[in-house]
């Protein structure tokens, strides 16, 4: 909730609001992931009281009201919107490892014309919308976000999302990860990396697509430029697995020798008839900095990113975002683009994953890492009684096991005096029903 | 017994009262007072329940001379007038029981704010108890009260939330004209019913 109220503060300064629903229909989207609603018709079905007055009034808001506001979002005050709550103070002065990767949102129109790009869960081309992300590896946190259309990739927009984290956030380096879609042709390669000759703290380092004249050449170096490591089996028991790393030197098309940038080549080794895996790194750092296996082990930290889409997409149903695409465009052939639905309500989802995770971590070191749903089951989506009084909104929890986890997080939570501008500025307080009531007889 | 009278004209001599201007029953009952007195002392417990039987019994006596017979102030006798057997004891209990210890949290608010609806007639010393049974504190009537209030949970605010209020925006409507029909015209129809506004798909539960 205090999150909430900030966001709501910000967005009041962002947005026009002509129509007087911004509070309704920013609270709404905000709850509605954090409870798990998972698409808006379903408010239809809610009259769950204390949902309401989450929701900013005390009976549940329409889903005509919100949709129409979540439809009818300008791009520029989403964009003011993203920037204003963006998590900055994460990167301030701090060395940074970030993780930049494109989210694919598939769309089943058949009636407008939008732009494919590739569904790697379906594995094929279809029409799709895609968010792209910037994750903080080292704090787990979203730091930004950008709704786009489905053929545009992350090649177009490494660059811009880079120069707005060293603009914005002021690290004292940034390490930044991309995925092979960074570097899909050489040009873009190349921008990447002279983005990080303009800038003294940039790295970047990105796998390499495995385009076959270049697997040919990789795979045709000399044995003796492998060193053999050993990394952990898939489980305990299981036999360690043997990673060849080799250093080389790649030449990008149409450029000297001199311009040759590091490439580090990991073979994973696999036992019997199956082929070996190839997994090729470009990277700006250079070998004094980091040795090819601490990259290798730096880069494999990129799958939280991507463990954080997975919670996005099954915990807080980002696929359920408003399509971007604008239905009443004139020319169903080529659809109008607004971008202000898609990228406010991704970053919403972002902005309720951070939060979520700071509870966690507010719950103690056990919690760290719990997923979005597993909170939800534990401490959020609980029963209970209301009492509204003339000062207080008090909200009273039914017993529930492990609620004492809960303690120091509520205690905080009372003590800050949160007050809700739409229950008339009652302060919210939250309490736990007390351990060792007797029960009742049967 | 001349030395009992002797004590007695001087209790009642140091409380300023005349014995000549006592009647006959107020001078038994105060005689039984002091007995009561001599045989359990003058601890607090003693002089509270004397205090509660005088002022209550409707004997005519003044709060002041009852004040004065048992040694407490005239305000103290006043705050004790109206109160219940009850209350009375659990006062008491409470004054004797030591100083108060721990703090009323924020977070307390729920269980407190469930035990008052829930038990209309309960006594704030009923809540005392209570919270000391749920929480393991003691506290003062005073700092109960101040959290009551700050929540919104003291008997003030809750008869002023209930208590209904009139509307000063809303203007009275207007009486409403009877439609009449003209003479052999038929009567009009009444408009066709708007479709049912409220939900009609089940509520999930909370």
């Amino acid at each position: 909730m205090p999150q909430a109220l900030d966001w709501l503060t910000t967005a009041e300064q962002c947005f026009a609001d002509e129509y007087g629903s911004l509070r309704q229909g920013l609270l709404t989207s905000i709850f509605s992931l954090i409870v798990g609603m998972e698409r808006l018709f379903h408010l239809d079905d809610m009259e769950d009281a204390g949902f309401a007055r989450l929701c900013g009034s005390r009976r549940c808001p329409s889903r005509y009201t919100v949709g129409a506001w979540r439809r009818h979002l300008p791009w520029f005050e989403v964009d003011a919107f993203c920037r204003r709550t963006c998590p900055w103070h994460l990167l301030h002065n701090q060395d940074v490892l970030m993780s930049f990767d494109e989210h694919s949102i598939p769309r089943w129109t058949r009636k407008f014309h939008i732009g494919k790009g590739y569904v790697t869960t379906r594995n094929k081309y279809m029409r799709c919308e895609k968010l792209f992300t910037g994750y903080d590896l080292v704090s787990g946190r979203f730091l930004n976000v950008r709704g786009t259309p489905g053929n545009v990739n992350l090649q177009e927009l490494a660059a811009p999302l880079v120069e707005q984290v060293l603009r914005q956030g002021r690290p004292r380096s940034l390490h930044a990860l991309f995925d092979a879609g960074a570097g899909k042709s050489d040009a873009g390669v190349r921008t990447l990396w002279n983005l990080a000759e303009q800038h003294a703290n940039l790295n970047v380092t990105m796998r390499a697509c495995r385009y076959p004249h270049r697997m040919r050449a990789w795979k045709q170096l000399p044995s003796g430029l492998f060193v053999s490591v050993e990394d952990p089996g898939v489980c305990v028991d299981a036999p360690a697995k043997e990673v060849r790393l080799a250093e080389t030197e790649t030449v990008l098309k149409g450029e000297e020798a001199e311009q040759a940038i590091r490439t580090i080549i990991c073979r994973e080794i696999r036992s019997g008839p199956k082929k070996d895996r190839w997994h090729p790194l470009y990277t700006t750092s250079s070998a004094e900095q980091l040795d090819a296996h601490e990259v290798l082990s730096m880069y494999r930290l990129r799958q939280n990113h991507e463990q954080g889409h997975r919670v996005e997409v099954h915990d807080l149903l980002v696929d359920a975002v408003p399509c971007g695409y604008d239905k009443e465009s004139p020319d169903r052939k080529r659809p109008r683009f607004h971008r202000g639905p898609l990228q406010m309500i991704g970053w919403l989802v972002a902005l309720v994953y951070n939060a979520v995770a700071d509870l966690a971590a507010e719950l103690g070191p056990e919690h760290v890492g719990d997923h979005v749903r597993t909170l939800r089951r534990k401490f959020i989506n609980r029963p209970g009684q209301l009492y509204e009084t003339p000062e207080a909104l008090i909200v009273y929890l039914d017993p529930f096991a492990g609620q004492d986890e809960l303690l120091p997080v509520i205690d905080g939570l009372n003590a800050a005096h949160h007050r809700l501008p739409w229950l008339d500025n009652r302060r919210l307080i939250l309490s736990l029903t007390p351990q060792g009531k007797t029960r009742a007889g049967p | 017994m001349n030395a009992t009278d002797g004590a007695f004209a001087q209790w009642l001599s140091q409380a300023q009262i005349n014995e000549d201007r006592l009647a006959a029953e107020q001078r038994g009952l105060l005689q039984c007072a002091f007995a009561f007195r001599e045989h359990c002392g003058d601890d607090y417990y003693s002089n509270r329940l004397l205090s509660h039987f005088l002022l209550h019994c409707g004997s005519g006596l003044k709060v002041a001379q009852i004040a004065r017979l048992v040694g407490i102030s005239r305000p103290t006798a006043s705050h004790q007038q109206g109160v219940s057997s009850k209350e009375a004891i659990q006062a008491a209990h409470h004054r004797m029981a030591g100083r108060s210890h721990g703090k009323l949290l924020p977070r307390y608010a729920g269980p407190i704010a469930e035990f008052i609806l829930t038990h209309a007639d309960a006594t704030r010393y009923d809540i005392l108890d209570f919270i000391e049974r749920t929480f393991g504190v003691r506290v003062s009537t005073v700092a109960l009260h101040h959290f009551c209030k700050k929540f919104g949970l003291d008997r003030a605010t809750r008869s002023e939330a209930t208590a209904p209020k009139p509307s000063v925006e809303r203007t009275p409507a207007e009486p409403r004209v009877a439609e009449t029909a003209p003479a052999s015209q038929p009567v009009p129809l009444p408009p066709p019913p708007f479709s049912r506004r409220g939900r009609n798909t089940r509520a999930r539960s909370s």
